[in-house]
């Protein structure tokens, strides 16, 4: 062995050292980067030469090593896309209870109440109207209600809908961006690898940001690149992207989103992530509120219609206008094309004419045909059917209402025994106007004249009975809502509600402390601890005093041969 | 609380994540509690606790209708209340006239009769005013006509106009209580009415509806299976309306050669099929539509027999068109005549299709009587609505009013309710009256024994003395008896009373007509007067005119009656408003119950709150505490460079 050689040996423990302490000093700069993995220095001495003597020579960092682990690393992006779809559900289940307000005094159920309260009010002071025009009041102030909780509910989904396309556009950018990495880290490593842990540092950066939107599962090939897989479809194969884009489709009433590949149109399936939440939130969690809210509101306009189109007011006007309209008034009412929200039957009903003059009252009966044959009743043959009773001109006018109107002054006609439900169906004198809970209202005619509220079934301004009835429904197992109480079916519709909303904060909770335990998992491995650096800073300085202390040596021993 | 590291190495990251999640849930249950403290309710929101919630949400809902009823009863009570008061005012309105009655008989001189009944007459005025009294602008007996006053008094007459229809108030679910009393209840009102007896049996017909089937029921409609031995089928008639509905669609089913059909009697379906069918028509399990319609047959029948469905009993309505009664084999439209008082209106039914057309003839013929039908029993009803005359229906020459069991002389009228109930008075074991025919032959008639108008008329025609000579019946036109002399002579023809008996005069017929007059036109004695307090002011006022003795009794005493009716309404009024409140004291009582009840399941114990927001507080420190002290240290912090 020569001086010399013994020189280089201790270069190489400079050098060593000196790589050690750089990564100990990067370490210490990432210490709070996150998503940084932990560098180590794996040293290895050199092996020495020929000789019976075989002395090292040296030693050499082979290899800075990244503290990884992809398993631990896998299961934590599942972690974080469970959690943040759980997040996006909570909240937006939040928003809806908040919307609700139920168990306060102004929530929709205390509104029906008070709205059945008013009925059944109105029994006892048929004539008084002051009392009419609180029970008006009630059905608007239920009716506005229930628009405003479906407007809430729609406005939920429009905002969420937005929130999907930034979603996908952030998606199309981090899977872009991990195709990028991918080329890149493949050039870099050339086949070593891991040699680049800056770029795999990155890439998995964005691998994990990427699960917080869509759940994934990342494929590492042999080249080091890795395949993004979303479900069972691709998004990144390795520098190669598939683009995701949105599709319009209508849902509910409001026009949604749909997110679709765009190369062949096939729809993403999503089971995780922000963008799993955003889809369930918009199209499960609020259109089940939303259903249920329809349901309700439309079985409230039509059973309300149903009786009230039968009752008499104190003031009857000559002509009645249908709230609704149809959309082909020459199909047949039942028929599709003609577009009712609720369908008549074959039935029939009684139409009462009266003389306001003389007070005579005539009634006929109208066969409402409808059992499917060649005879089945357009509104027009409705009307015609109407117009032939004495003393009525009925007719349909230009937007498709029905008009029913007593052929001079001095008739009125009113209608009772409807088996047919054509006149609730198309709101013939109906308290409520719509029919679903978007277009929910209450009757400008009857507004306007309290008076015209039916309250009874006769013209007397004592009679009560129709009020009774409508009070009655509160109680009525309704045919249209499966046999359901109107209050009881909004009361399943908001305890619903009440335990998906507990359902998704324990399930956020649960998600959350899963996610953090992952963390602390992968910080357990990858993460800095100072005081570990600050020990391997002590250790790689003294190394790198004592190589120096041994070059010195020998250089004064090379200076003692100098002086020779 | 997650101490997350499973290895060996705790980083300085998940050092401080840890702290920074500590933190945050603490403070996250911090603010859970500062909400509930603030609101007060252990729920302010569904999803702290969903089952609660549902609970407090129907309690919420069940106050809230308490709470109306509460209010319902409460006004029901004060409705009652002022009706009762009005009762009061009416029983000392009647002992005022009873007095007046009895002080007045016999021994009162013409001036002093004068003067009470010009007293009765003011009492008249009075009673219309208690008639017509209002309570929150509501006229309190006027039914559902609240807006009009019920009582019409003019110069000579007083005519009801009101309704008498019972009104509700809703005492919570499916529970009504009434809050008034009718007219006739009070004032015996609206009594002096003609109720036929008479079914008039309403046919079917292809129209007639299905809900005017079982009195008004209808049919539960479902499906049905029929076969005929060979084969089968189900038939689904629940979109079915009318009879024609189920005929075509049994006719049409395709499976099963059958022939369905309207059958007259019974009134009902009939259903045939083949020569060899063995006919089965059963409703499916847990159906009812066979049944209501009344062709269940239960076991298949013998070959050949057709399915002959039982009476459907349909409801008499005003749509019922007047050639579907008496079993379709209609009434007679010559029509009849009403009279009141002095009035007389012709009911013509010439131009008559419907029930309805006839009961408007009748209410609309300006006479002060009301037409009604019962839908159940299939009958109709005249009411006489002035309280101060009579009423007659009479024929016109046909059989229109016989038919409709409307007339108020026939056959089968009771003696004993002529005269407005005064009936017929006969001497008992003598003869009542003679008849002379004008071959001057007699015939003394007994009716002692006669219960009804026809009695009368069989003792006149089959006496062994008659032999034809004289011949009784009802007259044609009108009411009253007739009397025809079938005897040559020279005579007049007239009936005279025997033995001081008014049986004669009681029957209509104490009259004589001159040579050559052979027939006797007795008088009307049907007439149907009110008996309520109205009428008998009104008898007694006219009975002190004519300084009638008997006359005043007999109203005094029925005013007598009416003071104990008065009083026992007032009974049934007392125990109503007693009813309403203790209807509304139990809901009120239920209504705390379910207050507290709600407030165990939504209120916020604050005690216990504010405990555990203590201990949140000290958890919350501490872990700050620890967090402060660990995250600086680190062990540069001893190294020396």
């Amino acid at each position: 062995m020569g001086i010399y050689s013994a020189l280089s040996i201790g270069q190489t423990a400079l050098a060593a050292s000196q790589t050690a302490l750089e990564v100990v000093g990067n370490n210490i700069a990432n210490a709070s980067t996150p998503n940084y993995s932990r560098q180590d220095v794996q040293m290895v001495p050199v092996r020495g030469s020929r000789g019976a003597l075989s002395i090292g020579r040296g030693v050499q960092v082979s290899q800075i090593l990244r503290r990884y682990d992809a398993a631990i690393e896998a299961r934590l992006r599942g972690a974080m896309s469970d959690a943040n779809s759980k997040v996006v559900q909570q909240q937006t289940l939040d928003r809806l209870e908040g919307l609700y307000n139920e168990l306060t005094d102004n929530d929709l159920s205390s509104a029906l109440t008070g709205l059945f309260n008013s009925f059944s009010e109105l029994a006892t002071n048929p004539q008084d109207l002051a009392v009419r025009t609180i029970v008006l009041e009630k059905a608007k102030s239920a009716a506005d209600l229930i628009v405003r909780l479906r407007q809430g509910m729609d406005e939920i989904r429009t905002e969420i809908n937005s929130s999907v396309k930034a979603t996908v556009e952030e998606v199309n950018r981090l899977a872009s961006e991990i195709a990028k990495l991918n080329i890149q880290i493949t050039e870099a490593e050339q086949g070593r690898e891991g040699s680049a842990p800056g770029l795999r540092d990155e890439r998995d950066s964005k691998l994990r940001d990427l699960s917080q939107l869509v759940a994934i599962r990342a494929v590492t090939q042999d080249n080091g690149s890795v395949n993004v897989v979303v479900g069972n479809q691709t998004l990144v194969d390795s520098q190669y992207v598939r683009e995701l884009g949105l599709t319009s489709i209508k849902d509910h009433g409001l026009g949604v989103s749909e997110v679709r590949f765009t190369d062949n149109g096939e729809k993403l399936t999503v089971l995780g992530g922000t963008l799993q939440g955003q889809l369930v939130s918009r199209d499960q969690w609020v259109t089940t509120q939303v259903d249920y809210l329809d349901q309700m509101a439309s079985s409230l306009v039509f059973e309300v219609n149903r009786l009230h189109s039968e009752g008499i007011g104190i003031a009857q006007p000559q002509s009645i206008r249908s709230n609704l309209f149809v959309v082909d008034r020459t199909a047949a009412l039942t028929d599709p094309e003609a577009g009712m929200a609720n369908t008549p039957r074959h039935g029939s009903f009684l139409v009462h004419t009266t003389n306001t003059v003389s007070g005579l009252t005539e009634t006929t009966v109208i066969n409402v045909t409808l059992n499917g044959s060649a005879a089945d009743d357009s509104l027009e043959s409705l009307a015609a059917k109407l117009d032939l009773v004495d003393n009525v001109s009925s007719y349909v006018d230009a937007t498709g209402h029905l008009v029913i109107e007593g052929s001079t002054s001095e008739y009125r006609v009113s209608f009772t025994e409807d088996t047919s439900e054509v006149l609730a169906c198309l709101g013939v004198n109906g308290l409520f106007t719509g029919y679903d809970s978007l277009t929910i209202g209450v009757a400008d005619e009857l507004m306007k004249d309290p008076m015209r509220l039916a309250a009874g079934l006769s013209d007397k301004p004592g009679d009560s009975e129709n009020a009774l009835r409508m009070a009655a429904l509160a109680d009525a197992p309704l045919r249209t809502l499966g046999g359901a109480l109107l209050l009881d079916y909004h009361k399943q519709g908001s305890t619903r509600l009440a335990v998906n909303t507990a359902a998704a904060r324990s399930a956020r909770t649960s998600s959350e402390a899963f996610m953090a335990t992952m963390s602390d998992q992968r910080e357990s491995i990858s993460g800095v601890n100072l005081d570990e650096e600050a020990i391997n800073l002590i250790r790689y300085q003294k190394a790198f005093a004592a190589a120096a202390k041994f070059m010195s040596a020998m250089s004064e021993m090379i200076d003692k041969i100098m002086d020779i | 609380m997650t101490i997350g590291a499973s290895g060996t190495r705790v980083s300085n990251s998940t050092l401080a994540q840890s702290a920074i999640r500590n933190i945050n849930r603490n403070m996250e249950q911090m603010l859970d509690l500062q909400n509930q403290l603030a609101t007060g309710l252990r729920l302010y929101k569904i999803s702290k606790d969903p089952a609660g919630s549902n609970m407090a949400m129907a309690f919420q809902t069940l106050l809230e209708r308490q709470g109306q009823s509460i209010t319902n009863l409460k006004r029901s009570n004060e409705s009652l209340a002022a009706t009762d008061n009005a009762l009061g005012d009416l029983q000392d309105l009647l002992n005022q006239a009873v007095s007046v009655g009895i002080t007045n008989v016999g021994t009162a001189s013409d001036a002093e009769r004068q003067n009470a009944a010009t007293v009765v007459g003011a009492l008249i005025e009075q009673l219309t005013q208690i008639g017509n009294r209002q309570y929150q602008g509501r006229y309190i007996f006027g039914g559902r006509s609240t807006s009009v006053a019920p009582f019409n008094l003019t110069e000579s007459q007083v005519r009801f106009v009101g309704d008498n229809a019972q009104l509700f108030a809703s005492a919570g679910s499916n529970s009504l209580v009434p809050y008034n009393i009718t007219a006739a209840e009070a004032f015996g009102s609206l009594t002096g009415s003609v109720t036929s007896a008479v079914d008039l049996q309403p046919a079917v017909s292809g129209d007639t509806r299905l809900r005017e089937l079982n009195n008004g029921e209808g049919v539960r409609l479902g499906s049905i299976e029929i076969s005929d031995g060979t084969d089968s089928t189900i038939i689904d008639l629940s979109h079915c309306d009318t009879l024609q509905d189920v005929i075509d669609t049994i006719n049409n089913n395709g499976t099963v050669n059958v022939m369905a059909g309207i059958s007259i009697t019974p009134n009902g379906l009939t259903i045939s099929g083949d020569a060899a069918a063995t006919l089965r028509l059963v409703d499916l399990p847990g159906g009812f539509a066979a049944r209501d319609l009344g062709i269940y047959t239960g076991n298949a029948l013998a070959a050949g027999v057709s399915i002959v469905g039982t009476d459907t009993n349909r409801q008499l309505t005003g749509l019922t068109r007047l050639s579907q009664l008496r079993g379709g084999a209609g009434i007679d439209t010559t029509g009849f005549v009403i009279r009141v008082g002095g009035e007389a209106a012709m009911i013509d039914l010439s131009g008559a299709e419907t029930v309805q057309d006839l009961l408007n003839t009748i209410n609309f013929s300006g006479i002060g009587v009301t037409a009604s039908i019962d839908s159940q029993s299939h009958t109709l009803t005249i009411a006489n609505t002035v309280a101060s005359d009579g009423m007659t229906i009479g024929e016109i020459g046909g059989q229109t009013a016989t038919q409709l069991g409307v007339r108020t002389m026939t056959t089968t009228t009771e003696l004993s309710g002529l005269n407005s109930g005064l009936g017929v008075n006969s001497i008992s074991g003598v003869s009542d009256f003679r008849i002379t025919t004008r071959s001057g032959s007699t015939l003394d008639v007994d009716v002692s024994t006669c219960a009804t108008v026809g009695d009368v008329i069989d003792r006149i025609n089959n006496d062994p003395a008659n032999a034809g000579k004289v011949f009784a019946q009802l007259n044609v036109s009108g009411n009253g008896i007739r009397l025809r002399d079938f005897t040559a002579g020279g005579g007049g023809f007239g009936v005279t009373s025997l033995n001081n008996s008014s049986a004669a005069k009681d029957l209509g017929i104490l009259k004589s007509v001159p040579f050559p007059g052979n027939i006797v036109t007795g008088n009307d004695v049907s007439a149907v007067r009110e008996t309520g307090v109205f009428a008998l002011l009104f008898s007694l006022r006219d009975a002190l005119n004519s300084n009638d003795s008997p006359a005043i009794t007999r109203a005094a005493s029925g005013l007598q009656d009416e003071i104990e009716r008065v009083a026992r309404m007032r009974g049934i009024v007392g125990g109503r408003m007693q009813l309403l409140e203790n209807n509304s004291k139990r809901a009120e009582d239920e209504s705390l119950q379910i207050k507290s009840l709600l407030s165990e399941v939504r209120d916020l114990d604050y005690a216990d709150a504010v405990a555990r927001f203590q201990t949140l507080q000290a958890t919350f420190q501490a872990s700050l505490q620890a967090a402060g002290n660990i995250l600086p240290t680190s062990l540069m912090d001893f190294m020396r460079f």
